[in-house]
């Protein structure tokens, strides 16, 4: 499948068959949490693993709503992986169309740049919180592992860049560590 | 016509907010709007206690001296009084603008009331960098 036409499913799922929710209620929401977060664990350290993790959870769920939805069927290479992780999944679930950028030389890395994140909006992070490296929205790191897994990749996802760390932009870095193969059990020979 | 100075009180009265624009004696300055404020709060209780506010520009609430005050109240019971210097005779003062200047206070306030890792209602004082900003640049501003 060609990349315009992955633009054309992302936009068409969510025109006609997602559910809608007040933006300012799901950023609220967002937001609180990630402050409770703060409250409880006192360490950004851990409030990133938190927030990774949940969004792990949330990843491995979604998967299955967005390849229902979408009828999408098996991607041929980690290229198409990242077309489809940007111009599907972050539009149907966000509204937003991530660029795909700064591919490694062996294909196995890339990057999504957001110029405007839902989450962000309204939110000013205190100054400790940018010293101690805060991810604000680090869960959407997580929800990319957790899809990716259940495709049967292994990755590591993290943020390099944060508009509210002060950087033009966000980017998430994605990195494929391994493809893991369904088990074939072994037969009696 | 210049801003002076741009203050915001809690319900009880007290400032949570003071940023003044003339820059030439901040110590003196600081305390002789925090006396408009203070006595602006009266004229306000005297206002809101008249009847059910429809809208929430106040307009002109004193002149002192060479200063006049406008206000503003927030259906939260938040205040914000906006200190210019006098009109010049030939200068006529819309309250269209003065109004405009609040709308424009009012949005940056939610914006930062918004943020999630905001503590004006724990700490009673308003500190927010990009409110800062908003203002600084709504204070640069020298109306006619």
């Amino acid at each position: 499948m060609a990349a315009k036409q992955y633009k054309a499913i992302g936009e068409e799922a969510w025109k006609n068959n997602v559910e809608k929710v007040n933006a300012e209620l799901f950023i609220f929401t967002y937001g609180s949490l990630v402050v409770q977060l703060v409250k409880d664990f006192e360490d950004y350290g851990a409030v990133n693993k938190q927030l990774d993790k949940m969004g792990y959870n949330i990843g491995v769920r979604l998967i299955d709503d967005i390849l229902a939805r979408t009828g999408i069927d098996k991607c041929a290479d980690f290229h198409t992986t990242a077309e489809v992780v940007a111009k599907v999944g972050f539009r149907v679930f966000l509204n937003i169309a991530p660029a795909i950028a700064n591919w490694s030389a062996d294909a196995k890395e890339f990057s999504l740049i957001l110029e405007d994140n839902p989450l962000n909006d309204f939110c000013e992070l205190p100054p400790k919180a940018v010293q101690e490296g805060l991810w604000y929205s680090n869960v959407l790191c997580g929800v990319i592992r957790g899809a990716l897994e259940m495709m049967q990749m292994q990755t590591e996802v993290w943020f390099v860049h944060d508009v509210l760390r002060g950087d033009d932009v966000s980017e998430i870095r994605v990195k494929l560590v391994k493809i893991l193969d369904e088990e074939v059990p072994v037969g009696d020979e | 016509m210049k801003i002076l100075c741009i203050a915001i009180l809690n319900r009880q009265g007290n400032p949570i907010y003071m940023r003044s624009f003339n820059g030439e004696d901040i110590q003196r300055d600081d305390v002789k709007y925090s006396y408009l404020a203070h006595t602006s709060c009266d004229v306000i209780e005297e206002r809101i206690a008249q009847g059910k506010i429809s809208d929430l520009f106040l307009g002109l609430l004193q002149t002192a001296g060479d200063m006049v005050v406008y206000g503003y109240v927030l259906n939260t019971g938040i205040r914000m009084i906006l200190v210019m210097s006098a009109p010049s005779e030939s200068a006529v003062v819309r309250s269209a603008e003065i109004r405009q200047i609040f709308q424009q206070i009012h949005a940056a306030y939610i914006a930062m009331v918004c943020n999630p890792f905001n503590e004006t209602r724990e700490q009673d004082r308003l500190a927010s960098g990009r409110f800062d900003m908003v203002v600084s640049q709504i204070g640069q501003l020298n109306t006619k």
